[in-house]
């Protein structure tokens, strides 16, 4: 698979159940699935994914029925074997961006992996996850930097960093709206604003960020179709 | 001062972790040893000084130490000796300096392993949210302390903590070890002392990893040891369950957190001072 070299932008879309829910049939946006309940949710709307019961059978359906690639959340060794049976590509959240053995499995399936920048992760170190993925195709997703709580910052030095690193990177549109903790008193209103979408783009449209991530659950809820116009090389 | 007499924790646990060691504010807890197992000589020694100067202050303590440095900021840094060899020692560690044993667990396989005689499992900072992680921890009926993630707020621990209660064990250690602050910065919230206690759970204060400073220097973490003495009062004074502390021979040697650990020199100090702030 080339689309990380593509010259169209494209969208990352994780899919809050175990079939594609996105209306949009845009070649570019690529479903992507949790392959299990891997973390635990804090958010009054958290929903229970089902992908773990009947595993099998619901990759087959999802491989069988997907008419473009689809990526699955991976988070420990054993869902690496199993996806990589399956996905066109892996996908591996920013808290474990650091795990030796999850990285090193991974680029061992020689599949393109998407990787998030944990929000605790200096933009420099960057550098040092990219090392332990040897020579795997790899993409990096910019969610945002924690500091302080519950709260997440586009940062365009992070932004420069990642354009330097000379892999391809994105940025979570989802996460950045709302990240985990949104429903706590400790992080003001005003900050879950849907029109930040639009500053969160053009910031990433400015650094020339390959691709966007959306999640189509929970807070931060973004719907393709209402964003792929403000994406250039569109689509 | 202010040192509040709880021996009750959420799931009507009472803070047994062996017949000898309950948790209490009045005698924290001190949890330490060095920070990667780099040899089982290394840990008796530590394991032995630690022991001695704990049993002579009149406070309990728990051996703790690594056999997997899972995480390294950089793929060449060393690890550790691994799962088996690394039980091994502790088992060793344990049966010859007859001590509880801390240790910290990044998979479910190491969670199970690690779980058939440890008396403390620790699950770290990055993975405090990892659901399959936490279920078989809490499965092992053990002890599970679980690190405060640098990006998590005190009120989603406290939501951890529900989830390892609704998976039947109650038998928990909530840790604060800095907060995120800008990059390759941390700072110590000591508000989430107080917060991550608001429900009654016990808290540790861990001195060493809260003055690190991320990926600070060249490809490895680096960090202000100045600092652990006086944050480590601030806890204290505050009240905790325990006192978390990494401690080496020789820490500028150390194969991992080595501007962090504590010499056996400053640790004998702030022991020192921890028995006269409770006395």
């Amino acid at each position: 698979m080339s689309f990380f070299k593509s010259n169209k932008n494209f969208i990352i879309e994780i899919q809050s159940k175990s079939q594609n829910e996105t209306s949009e049939t845009n070649e570019n946006i690529f479903p992507t699935y949790n392959l299990g309940e891997w973390k635990i949710f804090t958010s009054d709307d958290s929903i229970r994914l089902n992908v773990l019961q009947n595993k099998v059978t619901i990759l087959n359906k999802i491989k069988n029925e997907s008419k473009k690639p689809f990526g699955l959340i991976v988070t420990s060794i054993s869902e690496i074997e199993i996806a990589s049976l399956y996905a066109h590509f892996l996908y591996i959240p920013g808290e474990i961006c650091r795990q030796s053995d999850i990285l090193e499995h991974s680029a061992k399936t020689k599949l393109p992996l998407i990787i998030e920048r944990g929000s605790f992760l200096a933009a420099n170190d960057i550098s040092r996850v990219i090392d332990k993925l040897g020579s795997a195709e790899i993409a990096i997703v910019d969610c945002g930097t924690a500091n302080g709580y519950s709260d997440s910052i586009l940062d365009p030095r992070v932004l420069f960093t990642l354009q330097n690193s000379g892999k391809p990177f994105g940025i979570h549109l989802s996460d950045l709206l709302a990240p985990e903790g949104t429903k706590y008193p400790h992080r003001p209103q005003w900050l879950m604003n849907y029109e930040f979408v639009s500053a969160f783009i053009n910031t990433g449209n400015a650094f020339g960020a390959s691709f966007y991530v959306i999640k189509n659950y929970g807070n931060g809820t973004l719907v393709s179709n209402n964003i792929i116009h403000k994406i250039p090389r569109n689509l | 001062m202010s040192l509040q007499i709880q021996n009750k924790y959420p799931g009507n646990w009472d803070g047994s972790i062996t017949n000898q060691i309950i948790l209490s504010r009045i005698k924290p807890l001190i949890i330490a040893g060095p920070c990667m197992l780099e040899s089982i000589s290394l840990g008796l020694e530590v394991g032995t000084f630690l022991k001695n100067k704990c049993e002579k202050l009149k406070l309990p303590y728990i051996f703790k130490s690594s056999y997997d440095k899972a995480n390294r900021t950089s793929a060449s840094s060393v690890r550790g000796p691994g799962l088996e060899t690394g039980l091994n020692w502790l088992k060793q560690i344990k049966a010859e300096l007859n001590i509880p044993i801390l240790t910290d667990i990044h998979s479910v396989e190491q969670a199970l392993e690690a779980g058939k005689f440890v008396d403390i499992l620790q699950i770290p900072a990055f993975l405090c949210k990892q659901r399959e992680l936490l279920v078989a921890a809490a499965s092992t009926g053990k002890v599970v302390q679980i690190k405060k993630g640098q990006w998590t707020s005190a009120e989603e621990m406290i939501e951890i903590a529900h989830f390892l209660e609704k998976c039947g064990n109650p038998k928990m250690i909530l840790v604060e070890r800095g907060s995120c602050f800008g990059y390759n910065n941390l700072v110590v919230d000591f508000r989430n002392l107080v917060d991550m206690n608001k429900e009654g759970h016990a808290v540790i204060f861990d001195a060493t990893h809260a003055v690190q400073l991320p990926g600070a220097s060249n490809g490895k973490s680096s960090g202000l040891r100045y600092m652990v003495h006086s944050l480590t009062r601030a806890a204290v004074a505050i009240g905790v369950e325990g006192i978390f502390m990494e401690v080496h021979k020789n820490p500028d040697m150390a194969l991992s957190d080595s501007d962090t650990q504590l010499t056996m020199e400053m640790a004998d100090k702030i022991l020192e001072d921890i028995a006269k702030m409770i006395h």
